[in-house]
């Protein structure tokens, strides 16, 4: 008996360490939230004629064993830590750089850039009145000196500066170039360690910028100063991604900027700031509430001088932390969120027909996401 | 379904093997037949019905051939040699027949787009081409079931008179896929009879799992470099990458292969079958002639077998012999896959051991240096050949390699790739063999080490699926 158990210790052990598994997938049936990859995980489909006949239900059972194995997130961290004994800097596309600063790495822009750019260049020819276009560049484009060596990419400037290039030809077009003015910044907090967003410092000189362009007045530092908070331990999505350890949290700050209304996807609320996401993973979603498909800013009167009566600002999750700050210089802001918006635009843009029009987006979202042909989508089309 | 998936870790084998060992023997052959059906139909259920005419129509044509050759040997001990060779003429249309429809499908299924390209590129025909996917595995299971009425036809084995052991040989979940090539005389007596011994069961384990590391941890993560060389454009490459990439894709294709046929081999040892061995060391080779016996030594093995000894091989004069292995590199390069670089790829090959043979064989003796530098050099460019289908493309690599300039993203693929390369090149030196033979005794060593190898293949595996939304979507 014990030298059977001796000459099979292997076998013994393997098949323990997968039937334990196996039970554990079989107490593993619903979908559960994650937290640190903010989405639903696979529930067990159920097993129907008609999901077997369209292989449906072997897709679905996939998927499900791939995300709900059991002590998954234990795994996952496994796999970033043994990847740091290789030496690596790099996990699931996400680098350490110099002091903690995670980047994210893009060696060559994705086919949607081109298709982006074709929108953005047919709005301003379709639209006709005067629009501002900002695109941000990420932190691997500004921090140089933090960048692990050798860091490859595609230079983000050069992007924009095409991009920029074949708006020239619309003297409706006012583009605005931020990067000089956050490299001028670089050594100070500007972009997060561990989340793909600027730091709401970031959003500052972007905004100051920004009004220069326009020609507005931005408001000063001391005024805000009194009204700033700053949130311990905000790991972000970089951080999710890379799971390794020599990554420190950061620090999330806002500034309570009251405004007299506030709403969100047809929802209302006292501020522009979900305090209750500041006790979750996802802390950077307290700025306006998330992104919704549609959001009105009404700011305080009393707040801010020589302001204009109306914006509307065409953005992604960058601006969230930089709205704020335009309520300065704006009585109302119509904030469109054309991942999630989908009446036609020229429809919006009639209704508003004073206001004055910002599109402001960072690289990746400019690289990756397909939804600006929105902006040319007619009511007739 | 693939073996370096949770799902056929954690869910296919812990119920197949149970069912598999609780049933007595004689039911042992319709559990494995149905599990690797299961195992096979997972991804594309449709192409089922391609395995089970293939079955179908190889067995009725054995059963054929067998009264044939019945029928012929009765007559020949009472009658004339003239109605032996009309017993034998039955036989031949039969394994004609059933070769036809075996090659017949393969061609359909996997070539038939090829020629229709090539068809419309050359006349204009403008014909359009056939929608169908490439059935898994269909590559292997013809060349193994070829191997069955073959060998009937030529005597060397007995008829398989049950559809379910011939169902389960050519289904067998292990090898059904990507190999090893398992003839059918490999196991024929297996199919029968065959003993499940505790120590068979161990070692079949120690392999898998050897084969899963191969896969997931080396495998996987050279050929993510690659895949990022591919992202990245051929034309944007520095020398110093280009030659880092070879080098990964060299890696990347031997240890997802030979990690495959360790799996099969492994697995097959735990349903007490043994399977041949696959690979034997092929990087260690001091000549192609080498490397040829020992990188997939069951395709070369069959054909060998199945058509350079049936073409005549050396018997026929030397002109003959050269023509004979044209045609078999041809054929082998083809069978990798329908393009012409594969094609390219196995000609490669046959003008490097014609080379061999003429004399350069005999100089590569002397000069073992030079022969492992040579040796090396021809199989990462014969890799390039054979990753990059458009011939375009092919040559700008090829080119980088040399005039490509130096950059310092070199620095950051190094560092990220630099440890798992070299571990790649030191297991296939033959260095991790040693090793493992000389602690292959020591449990305390062994076990500790193939139990973590499995439960970082489960951490890597789960990451794959890892996938955090790196905007926010609520």
């Amino acid at each position: 008996m014990f030298e059977r158990i001796r000459n099979n210790t292997l076998t013994i052990i393997i098949s323990v360490m997968i039937l334990m598994c196996f039970a554990g997938y079989l107490a593993n049936r619903d979908a559960v939230f994650s937290e640190s990859e903010n989405r639903y995980l696979a529930a067990r489909p159920k097993l129907t004629p008609a999901g077997l006949a369209d292989g449906s239900f072997m897709e679905q059972f996939e998927l499900y064993t791939e995300e709900r194995l059991p002590l998954r997130d234990m795994m996952i961290r496994l796999k970033a830590v043994t990847e740091q004994i290789q030496l690596k800097n790099e996990n699931n596309g996400i680098a350490r750089g110099k002091d903690g600063f995670l980047f994210e790495k893009l060696v060559k822009t994705d086919e949607q850039l081109n298709k982006n750019k074709a929108a953005l260049v047919n709005f301003a020819g379709k639209c006709g009145r005067d629009i501002n276009i900002c695109i941000v560049p990420n932190s691997c484009e500004i921090l140089e000196d933090k960048l692990p060596a050798g860091f490859p990419g595609v230079s983000q400037k050069s992007e924009i500066g095409d991009l920029y290039a074949s708006l020239l030809t619309y003297d409706n077009v006012n583009t605005i170039d931020v990067s000089d003015t956050l490299s001028e910044h670089r050594d100070e907090y500007i972009y997060y360690r561990t989340d793909h967003h600027w730091t709401t410092q970031g959003a500052y000189y972007g905004y100051v910028r920004l009004c220069d362009e326009m020609g507005l007045k931005p408001v000063s530092m001391d005024r805000l100063s009194g009204k700033r908070r700053d949130v311990q331990d905000f790991y972000g999505t970089y951080y999710s991604k890379y799971k390794g350890y020599g990554v420190g949290p950061d620090i999330l700050t806002y500034y309570d900027i009251p405004v007299s209304y506030y709403e969100a996807g047809g929802e209302s609320h006292d501020g522009m700031y979900d305090t209750g996401k500041l006790k979750v993973y996802d802390k950077y979603a307290m700025f306006m509430y998330g992104n919704e498909g549609l959001a009105t800013v009404r700011s305080m009167p009393d707040e801010g001088e020589d302001k204009r009566s109306e914006l509307i600002l065409f953005k992604d999750s960058y601006s969230n932390c930089l709205t704020p700050f335009l309520t300065y210089n704006y009585d109302t802001i119509t904030v469109v969120d054309l991942r999630y918006y989908n009446r036609p635009v020229d429809e919006l843009l009639g209704e508003h027909e004073d206001a004055d029009i910002l599109l402001l987006y960072n690289f990746m979202h400019y690289n990756e996401d397909n939804h600006f042909y929105r902006l040319v989508t007619n009511r007739a089309d | 379904m693939i073996f370096s998936s949770l799902l056929f870790i954690f869910w296919f084998m812990p119920v197949f093997f149970i069912v598999y060992y609780l049933v007595p023997m004689k039911l042992k052959n319709i559990v494995l037949f149905i599990g690797s059906l299961i195992f096979y139909g997972w991804g594309e259920p449709k192409y089922l019905i391609l395995l089970g005419i293939s079955i179908l129509v190889n067995y009725f044509a054995g059963r054929l051939i067998d009264r044939a050759k019945r029928r012929n040997s009765t007559v020949n001990s009472t009658e004339n040699a003239e109605e032996k060779a009309g017993g034998e003429g039955l036989g031949k249309p039969v394994l004609i027949g059933a070769l036809a429809f075996d090659i017949g499908m393969l061609f359909f299924f996997k070539y038939i787009n090829f020629f229709i390209d090539n068809i419309n590129a050359v006349t204009g025909a403008g014909l359009s081409r056939v929608n169908i996917t490439l059935p898994l595995g269909i590559s292997f299971y013809t060349f193994q079931i070829m191997s069955y009425v073959i060998d009937l036809y030529r005597g060397k084995v007995r008829v398989e008179t049950s559809l379910i052991d011939l169902g389960t040989y050519l289904c067998m979940f292990p090898q059904l896929i990507a190999g090893p090539i398992v003839v059918y005389s490999d196991v024929s007596e297996a199919l029968k009879s065959r003993i499940i011994s505790p120590a068979g069961v161990e070692e079949g384990l120690k392999l898998f799992i050897l084969g899963l590391g191969s896969k997931v941890l080396i495998a996987n993560s050279a050929g993510a470099l690659w895949k990022e060389l591919e992202t990245i454009g051929y034309s944007a490459l520095s020398s110093p990458m280009a030659w880092l990439g070879m080098l990964a894709y060299t890696l990347q294709i031997y240890f997802d292969f030979n990690g495959y046929s360790m799996m099969a081999i492994g697995l097959g040892r735990m349903l007490g079958f043994e399977f041949p061995k696959n690979f034997n060391l092929p990087y260690t080779s001091l000549s192609i002639t080498e490397y040829w016996r020992r990188w997939h030594m069951t395709l070369s093995g069959w054909f060998k077998e199945y058509l350079y000894i049936p073409l005549g091989g050396n018997r026929r004069g030397p002109v003959r012999k050269v023509f004979n292995l044209f045609i078999v590199w041809f054929i082998t390069g083809f069978w990798h896959g329908a393009d012409w670089n594969f094609i390219l790829w196995g000609l490669y090959f046959f003008v490097l051991l014609m080379a061999e043979r003429a004399g350069l064989g005999r100089f590569l003796e002397g000069n073992r240096v030079i022969a492992r530098i040579y040796s090396l050099l021809a199989i990462g460019f014969g890799w390039m050949l054979f990753a990059i289908s458009d011939l375009r493309q092919l040559g700008v690599y090829l080119s980088r390699l040399f005039v490509g300039g130096v950059s310092n993203e070199i620095l950051y693929y190094v560092r990220n790739y630099g440890v798992i390369l070299l571990a790649g090149c030191l297991l296939s030196s033959g260095l991790g063999n040693r090793l493992y033979e000389k602690i292959k005794d020591r449990r305390l060593i062994v076990i500790p080490v193939l139990t973590g190898i499995f439960v970082l293949c489960t951490a890597y595996l789960a990451d794959a699926s890892y996938n955090p939304f790196l905007y926010f979507r609520f």
